[in-house]
């Protein structure tokens, strides 16, 4: 199977952390696009992301071309080429 | 081109406004209201058309802190002829640094009531609805069933989801709108046709989400998401497509972003999709919010609206020796126990401990006042039958079927 070339975009405080908003990443999964970004923006990146047992936290939502990824196949959701990631922190308050 | 519509009317000034509005034909505007939505009536989008529309909108804001209240202000000063207000709460003084509804006089007031109070003052035009209920699985599709939009002012994501399936039941779009910090959300919901709050938001834990209590919130941030949410109401109203519909926007004013994810209904989505599920499990009746001030708060809420008589809950708190009354109002009120807690009933039945050590004391609570005090009221409201079906004698509130 061929890797996607993959555009991210990065919102709110993980953006800040990131030190970009936008990044592309050429993976086969959504679990090695997360891998990609923890492994390129560092430690403090990864721990916002992933939970003590290595799942995306829930506080953060992640769209695939606009659909949650718990309505896809998680992280083991397959991308092709020019597939758009979006990783929202979710805001709460009001 | 103001001044022609004016004469068009042909309508003879007159004092007070409301005054005037009886002798307005119901789908015109009287000269006082011509001159008040002047500035709105020569936008093109809105026109004299858009304010009669706007005249007979009915728009219901759910959430009364920091985005219900500049939306209501917004809302009412633009002429929406029946506003709904739905809060739980009463003022506290660490509201007012970003909720200008209220003012320092006003502390233990049911938030409802200070608010209607407000708008009506604003603009005597508009009729003002306050309700002083706790959103819940119980009563959310009656709040929303005959509105034509409702805004979000609520400050959690549980009872979002409540009022996100009650829009979804009964057809009403749904403005949602969030904010904490400097960041910002809106998505405009329209049932059947855009994605619903379960299909982008479902998977977000409250549990570990920050709070504006825990991690603060930028007045600016509040005024601007709930312009926005105003914006996307008055274009549902005026029969304009929102512009966030299937769009979530992001907005954080400490970079001055404005951004546009594109969101996407999901087929199997528990609420609006293939796959729904019912969710009356997870009503509660006692639940636990972020601590007004440093305690834990508590708020009860009974399945049905208890209007409860006023003068009689005072005169029962009055003659306890371990209560004393802060404030008397027309829909709530609110007092200090021997304790320390600090506990406002309103006239629906919801009550709020403040620095309450647990849910037994606040069930307690309940019990003592609402229930065992005001007894055969409390009956006699909710069933509507002479044969009481709650066991006083055996249990406490968790027992009733209908509390």
């Amino acid at each position: 199977m061929q890797m996607g070339r993959v555009e991210v975009a990065i919102f709110g405080n993980l953006a800040k952390i990131a030190g970009e908003k936008v990044t592309f990443v050429e993976v086969l999964t959504l679990g090695e696009a997360l891998s990609a970004l923890a492994a390129k923006y560092g430690e403090v990146f990864r721990n916002r992301i992933y939970d003590e047992n290595n799942k995306p936290r829930r506080f953060i939502n992640i769209y695939v071309n606009g659909k949650d990824m718990r309505f896809l196949n998680g992280l083991e959701t397959k991308l092709n080429d020019s597939d758009k990631i979006s990783i929202v922190p979710a805001i709460g308050g009001g | 081109m103001v001044m022609k519509k004016m004469a068009d009317l042909n309508l003879e000034k007159s004092g007070a406004a409301e005054k005037n509005l009886a002798t307005v034909l119901p789908h015109s505007l009287s000269d006082e209201e011509f001159e008040f939505y002047s500035r709105q009536i020569v936008l093109p989008h809105i026109g004299y058309d858009g304010q009669i529309k706007l005249k007979h909108a009915r728009i219901c804001i759910v959430g009364l802190g920091g985005l219900g209240s500049p939306a209501a202000l917004q809302l009412a000063s633009m002429g929406v002829g029946h506003i709904r207000l739905v809060d739980h709460d009463v003022v506290e003084i660490s509201n007012l640094q970003r909720q200008y509804i209220y003012s320092a006089k006003y502390l233990g007031y049911p938030k409802v009531e200070v608010a209607a109070k407000r708008l009506k003052e604003l603009n005597p035009n508009i009729n003002v609805e306050p309700l002083p209920l706790s959103l819940s699985h119980w009563n959310a599709e009656e709040i929303v069933r005959d509105m034509d939009v409702i805004v979000d002012g609520l400050d959690h994501i549980g009872p979002r989801r409540v009022l996100n399936r009650a829009c979804l039941k009964t057809g009403v779009p749904y403005v949602y709108g969030a904010a904490i910090m400097t960041f910002g959300n809106v998505s405009t919901i329209i049932p059947r046709e855009t994605p619903c709050l379960e299909c982008f938001l479902g998977g977000i834990n409250e549990d570990v989400l920050p709070t504006c209590a825990t991690v603060g919130v930028h007045p600016a941030i509040l005024n601007i998401v709930a312009s926005i949410e105003v914006s996307e109401a008055v274009r549902i109203v005026l029969g304009k497509k929102p512009l966030l519909a299937s769009k979530l926007l992001y907005c954080d004013i400490s970079e001055m972003s404005f951004e546009i994810i594109q969101i996407s209904k999901v087929e199997n989505c528990p609420v609006c999709g293939l796959n729904n599920i019912d969710f009356s499990h997870e009503a509660e009746n006692i639940f636990e919010v972020c601590g007004r001030e440093g305690g834990r708060t508590f708020i009860v809420t009974p399945k049905k609206n208890l209007n409860l008589e006023m003068d009689r809950l005072v005169n029962l708190i009055n003659n306890s020796r371990d209560f004393h009354i802060e404030v008397k109002a027309n829909l709530g009120v609110t007092f200090t126990s021997k304790s320390g807690g600090k506990i406002s009933i309103l006239k629906s039945g919801v009550m709020i401990v403040a620095n309450a050590s647990s849910k037994e004391e606040v069930h307690h609570l309940y019990d003592e006042i609402v229930i065992r005090g005001l007894g055969s009221s409390v009956c006699k409201s909710v069933c509507k039958t002479d044969h009481c079906r709650i066991p006083y004698d055996r249990g406490t509130v968790a027992n009733c079927p209908f509390v």
